[in-house]
């Protein structure tokens, strides 16, 4: 008897979303400190109470052909987090539900606690929007970029996990070779869009149907890594992309729109209608 | 720091796509605030968060099934669901762990409301999600005096005041 495929949670199968956003250049010293300053505080207020700074990894040679093993330095930034419960968990276990990463390059926010586009959209503004204010207009965008993770478990021996039960054949973003598969399998692609203004938008649909698990335990999940991200100029004596608020959320917007309608091609219409993605 | 030109890099077979992004970063406890319980080396286990927390899941999933009902849903003139209520009890039931079940429902003006009750211990409470990111809670104990309590959903007191009945 044929198994049925599964979203991660009962009626949406959102593991993970992100937004990025890199700066061509990192945001001067004084600036930075005051804008992170401002995050922070509202890292805390907000329950991201967890803070640990952000390491790069360097090498220094000391003498020919002798490195010093990785050692690592500040970058001046920090990663704030947040927790599930730990009351479920044992000591040993502790699961991610919001991460905040700020360093002078690049703004990092991820969730596993997906609530709807515009719950997620608010929080992120409640995050980090004292933080862009300051830095508004002051620093060239490099990218914004939009991700999510869907995650789908098939109920079933993983041998017989058909694609085609939760996959849309035909679609432009797929292998068609996966629909032929039982066993594991990848498909990654990707492409620019065309767009009005002088961004690049790059759409990148990566679905990996991966066993998890040990022995009798072991279960097929597929999992789709949809991102959109905007690509601003950055070469010397290019007219750069000043970043601000209103840049940042119209991007997102029109991001999550885009990846809304590309998880509506990727799986099929019975699969879409279960997650609520479409109506 | 982030590698955009990193993000699509994947090494070999079988081995699923990792987006940099979408990756929890753990770096090594160097400060004394960072949470010691840490293992860097251990993913995040979301399947596992789902499992624990099975019955909330069943309610964060009947409060996104409720989110979608129009005015007059019930043919008795309630109010269509208020997706700000509603979301705000998803993430309310994100942030707790209730040891009793809890019951997701809509109020007549399209409120969220969260239900708790226990017949062996003598209690029942309800919580409604405001549309201005308060909450009102209501608590009655067999053989109590009932209590009401108002105040931000994500607030210190609204978790003591809610610890009473359940949430650890």
């Amino acid at each position: 008897m044929a198994g049925a495929w599964l979203p991660l949670h009962e009626n949406h199968a959102i593991n993970v979303m992100a937004l990025v956003v890199t700066l061509a250049e990192p945001i001067p010293a004084p600036m930075f400190r005051k804008a992170f300053s401002r995050a922070e505080e509202a890292a805390l207020k907000q329950g991201l109470t967890h803070r640990q700074p952000v390491m790069n990894m360097i090498q220094i040679s000391v003498q020919q052909g002798i490195v010093q093993p990785v050692q690592q330095v500040a970058s001046g930034g920090a990663i704030f987090s947040s927790y599930f419960d730990n009351e479920m968990f044992p000591v040993g276990s502790p699961q991610l539900s919001e991460q905040l990463q700020i360093e002078p390059l690049s703004i990092v926010y991820r969730t596993w606690s997906y609530v709807s586009w515009s719950w997620q959209k608010q929080r992120y503004f409640e995050l980090l929007g004292s933080f862009f204010e300051i830095i508004s207009g002051l620093v060239a965008a490099a990218t914004i970029r939009f991700e999510y993770q869907d995650r789908f478990v098939y109920e079933g021996n993983p041998l017989d996990a058909d694609p085609a039960l939760l996959l849309r054949k035909g679609s432009p973003y797929l292998a068609p070779h996966v629909f032929e598969e039982r066993g594991m399998w990848h498909s990654h692609t990707g492409r620019f869009l065309n767009g009005p203004d002088v961004s690049k938008k790059l759409l990148q649909i990566n679905v990996d149907a991966v066993d998890e698990g040990e022995r009798e335990d072991i279960q097929r999940w597929v999992n789709i890594t949809t991102a959109r991200e905007n690509r601003y100029p950055t070469a010397p004596n290019a007219a750069v992309v000043a970043l601000d608020l209103e840049l940042i959320a119209t991007a997102m917007d029109s991001q999550h729109e885009e990846l809304k309608v590309a998880l509506g091609a990727i799986i099929n219409s019975k699969t879409a209608s279960q997650i609520y993605l479409e109506g | 720091m982030y590698y955009p030109d990193r993000v699509a890099s994947y090494s070999s077979w079988a081995i699923p796509y990792e987006s940099e992004a979408l990756q929890p970063l753990i770096t090594k406890s160097v400060d004394q605030d960072a949470p010691a319980r840490v293992d860097p080396a251990k993913p995040t286990e979301t399947a596992v968060v789902v499992h624990l927390r099975k019955h909330q899941e069943h309610a964060k999933a009947r409060f996104r099934m409720l989110r979608r009902l129009k005015d007059n849903h019930d043919g008795e003139g309630a109010r269509a669901a208020q997706p700000r209520s509603v979301d705000a009890a998803i993430a309310f039931i994100d942030r707790h762990f209730f040891t009793l079940p809890v019951l997701a429902t809509l109020d007549d003006d399209g409120l969220a409301v969260i239900e708790v009750h226990s017949g062996e211990r003598g209690i029942f409470a309800d919580m409604t999600f405001k549309i201005d990111g308060s909450v009102e809670c209501y608590f009655r104990k067999a053989g109590e005096l009932s209590q009401m309590f108002e105040g931000p959903a994500f607030s210190p007191e609204t978790k003591a005041f809610i610890s009473q009945f359940d949430v650890r």
